[in-house]
């Protein structure tokens, strides 16, 4: 394994942030920890990373525990933090290259690999203007930046899409892809399950600090049986109708988000007739419906009875 | 190598933020002009001795006694004190009432007397009360009268060992004449020495000089705080955590924060010295190596001490309180707002204790023609200030990093 988690635990004085989780990545994949806010994703990753102490469990990098040999495991890491931790003053070229410096490179392959990084994010013209004049999507990608130009054997991305417009999100996400198929591994972590989805060969579902499930996209799928998310749009929808939804055949969770109810039910489209006559009976106007198959969003509901997303 | 890249990126990022432009350089340059203008009436009336008259009586007309009439009446003096001829007889009443707090008499047959080397003085009264402006007189007197007896007596000797060789009385009496000016030309020399040297013992600092160096005292403090206070910036920024990620210790950020803050303070203090002195006229004093090394030890003192205060500020808002306490305090306290030289002693020797104040004190002492030697001993208070603030913060912040 590259990378193992064992028995990891982060308790701050009023909370238990990770408690207590084990996963491992083998070398060459793209891993996702996928959480609501909240979930302990970041703790996680800041403990991997070096940035604070587990207050239980260990961390194993290709045999090294990170707690006993921290420097020589941060610089074959490469930490993407969910915040933009760059100099806004400072140009896109300044940061990458004081970032480079930081993680020791030499001047003569610093300037290669500056040009390579700002040519993978597609941002060689505005290299050399300040960072508080780019956008968000940008600064995010100068943020993914600073971490691949000493190429890092492990990528560690901490939602590096949170707030971004679409397009910038794809060419991040291609980016990732591209990264490891030239060998990067990477730990990914999103509360969006579609990227997750898109990226990762295998999966980690966290929330309130513990590992729910883990395992590739198909077994996760696979514990949810062959069930469907059924989502109605209705009006007037009341919340004693979740009871009656409940004890419907097949039906497994009943989550309400303002106008839209997600339903987790067995054989959907057998189920979809029972389902649309409890609105209807109720005096609900239902404005769509449809029926998916189940995705790792449906894995969280199934689990947990809430949404991925809050 | 990496800490000096902090360092550098520190001093980069300080120096394109104009607010901290503002405060470092501008806000200095205009106190400068503002106190430097307004305050220099309090440098002018107030020298350690106020401007005194003199009354001068000479029943001389020989060139010796006029020679000291024109040296007390002259420009060099004009700025101590006004000469005035007077009556003997109202001596008494004149110093009585105040008018004059001292007379000068030159005797009769003095300019004679004395190049024959015979006994002659010249009086000088004074109010008792008036013990300073009446020693300046007598020195100025005793220091002639010195002048003129010693170039008597070695004439004297001259024409004595001349007369030993047997050389005719008429011929030397010829030669009197000639002596007689050589004489006065000596006396002369003398008097010049005598002005020149009271011209550079303690001169008057300008407003502007007290307040140039007032101001680059105090300004430094905010520079080397600006630099290191970014490690806050750092925090709110995400920065520092990257930072930390790439296997940096808190060693080594404090290390850098330093040496940034060291460069960023040395090239502040340089922009405004060499400002003032082009733009205000303010000399610095004749060494400006002196004034170099002057400098690096204050902005030493202004670094470590800045690393301090990070080290002990939890939140940017205790942060911010304590720079300002700090500073202000100090540059109350040392100096850089009041004059060192009017503050009670109570409050001298509280001023001990800032880093304004041996800043303060070391660049005056160059600025009057002091050599670099006469402030060893402010600069080595300003390094050991500067070195227990350093040891200090880096004790605190060690003992308080999370283990990175
Ligand atoms: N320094 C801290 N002190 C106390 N509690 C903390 C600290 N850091 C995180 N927590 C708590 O630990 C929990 C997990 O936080 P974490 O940031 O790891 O979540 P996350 O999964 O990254 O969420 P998000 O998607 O919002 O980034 C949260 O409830 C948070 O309030
Ligand atoms: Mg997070």
């Amino acid at each position: 394994m590259f990378l193992e988690v064992k028995d990891l635990k982060k308790v701050y004085k009023r909370q238990r942030a990770v408690d207590g989780i084990d996963f491992s990545l083998k070398e060459g994949e793209i891993f996702g920890l996928l959480g609501p806010n909240g979930a302990g994703k970041s703790t996680t990753i800041s403990m991997i990373a070096g940035l604070i102490k587990p207050t239980d469990g260990d961390i194993i990098v290709e045999g090294r525990s990170i707690l006993k040999s921290p420097k020589e495991i941060k610089r074959m890491m490469g930490l993407v933090p969910q915040e933009i931790a760059l100099y806004p003053t400072l140009s896109a070229r300044e940061n990458l290259k004081f970032w480079g410096r930081m993680y020791g490179m030499d001047s003569i392959r610093l300037k290669e690999r500056i040009d390579e990084v700002l040519r993978i994010l597609g941002l060689t013209e505005r290299a050399d203007h300040r960072i508080d004049t780019y956008s968000g999507g940008m600064k995010r990608r100068i943020n993914i930046g600073a971490a691949l130009l000493h190429q890092p054997k492990l990528l560690i991305m901490d939602e590096p899409t949170v707030g971004i417009d679409p397009q910038s999100r794809k060419h991040i996400l291609d980016m990732v892809l591209d990264l490891n198929r030239q060998g990067m591994t990477i730990l990914y972590t999103s509360h969006y399950m579609e990227e997750v989805e898109y990226l990762c060969h295998r999966v980690a579902i966290m929330d309130r600090g513990s590992i729910i499930a883990s395992g590739t996209k198909e077994e996760l799928k696979a514990m949810v049986g062959n069930a469907h998310k059924v989502v109605v749009e209705a009006d007037n929808f009341r919340q004693y109708m979740v009871d009656t939804l409940r004890v419907l055949e097949g039906v497994q969770q009943v989550m309400v988000e303002k106008q839209s109810i997600t339903i987790l039910v067995k054989d959907g489209r057998k189920r979809l007739a029972d389902i649309i006559k409890v609105f209807n009976d109720d005096g609900c106007k239902v404005n769509s419906v449809s029926i998916k198959e189940p995705d790792l969003e449906g894995v969280f509901l199934h689990l947990t009875g809430r949404a991925l997303r809050n | 190598m990496k800490v000096l890249y902090l360092a550098l990126k520190d001093f980069k990022v300080t120096f394109k933020d104009k607010k901290a432009l503002l405060i470092m350089l501008v806000m200095p340059i205009i106190l400068i002009l503002i106190l430097g203008f307004s305050l220099e009436p309090m440098f002018r009336q107030n020298p350690r001795v106020a401007k005194f008259n003199v009354g001068m009586i000479s029943y001389d007309r020989g060139i010796l006694a006029q020679n000291l009439v024109d040296i007390m009446k002259g420009q060099e003096l004009s700025e101590l004190m006004d000469v005035y001829e007077i009556k003997e007889e109202d001596i008494r009443q004149l110093i009585k009432d105040g008018s004059i707090t001292a007379a000068v008499v030159i005797p009769r047959y003095f300019t004679d007397k004395a190049i024959k080397g015979e006994d002659v003085s010249i009086r000088v009264y004074g109010h008792p009360a008036k013990q300073v402006s009446g020693g300046i007189v007598n020195g100025i007197v005793d220091s002639y009268a010195t002048g003129v007896s010693c170039v008597a007596v070695a004439i004297d000797n001259v024409i004595e060992t001349l007369m030993g060789f047997g050389m005719e009385h008429q011929v030397l009496g010829s030669k009197t004449g000639q002596i007689q000016d050589r004489l006065v030309a000596a006396v002369e020399q003398a008097g010049r020495v005598f002005t020149e040297s009271t011209q550079q013992s303690p001169r008057w600092i300008t407003g502007f000089e007290y307040y140039s160096v007032a101001m680059v005292a105090m300004f430094i403090l905010f520079g080397a705080m600006f630099s290191v206070f970014s490690i806050i910036e750092e925090r709110q920024d995400r920065t520092l955590a990257r930072l930390f990620s790439t296997g940096m210790g808190s060693i080594s950020l404090t290390v850098g924060k330093f040496i940034g803050s060291y460069v960023t303070c040395l090239v502040q203090a340089a922009i405004l010295i060499v400002f003032t002195n082009w733009v205000y006229g303010v000399s610095w004093g004749p060494s400006p190596w002196a004034v170099v090394i002057a400098t690096l030890a204050a902005c030493f003192a202004a670094s470590s001490f800045a690393v301090f205060i990070a080290s002990v500020s939890r939140t940017p808002k205790s942060a911010d309180a304590l720079q300002m306490l700090t500073i202000q305090g100090m540059s109350l306290l040392g100096g850089s707002m009041l004059p060192l030289y009017i503050m009670p002693d109570i409050l001298k020797s509280i001023s001990r204790f800032t880093i304004n104040n041996w800043a303060i004190r070391s660049y005056l002492s160059l600025i009057t023609g002091n050599p670099l030697r006469d402030i060893s001993q402010h600069l080595a208070i300003l390094l050991a200030i500067g070195g227990a603030f350093l040891v200090l913060g880096s004790w605190v912040i060690s003992a308080g990093s999370d283990g990175r």
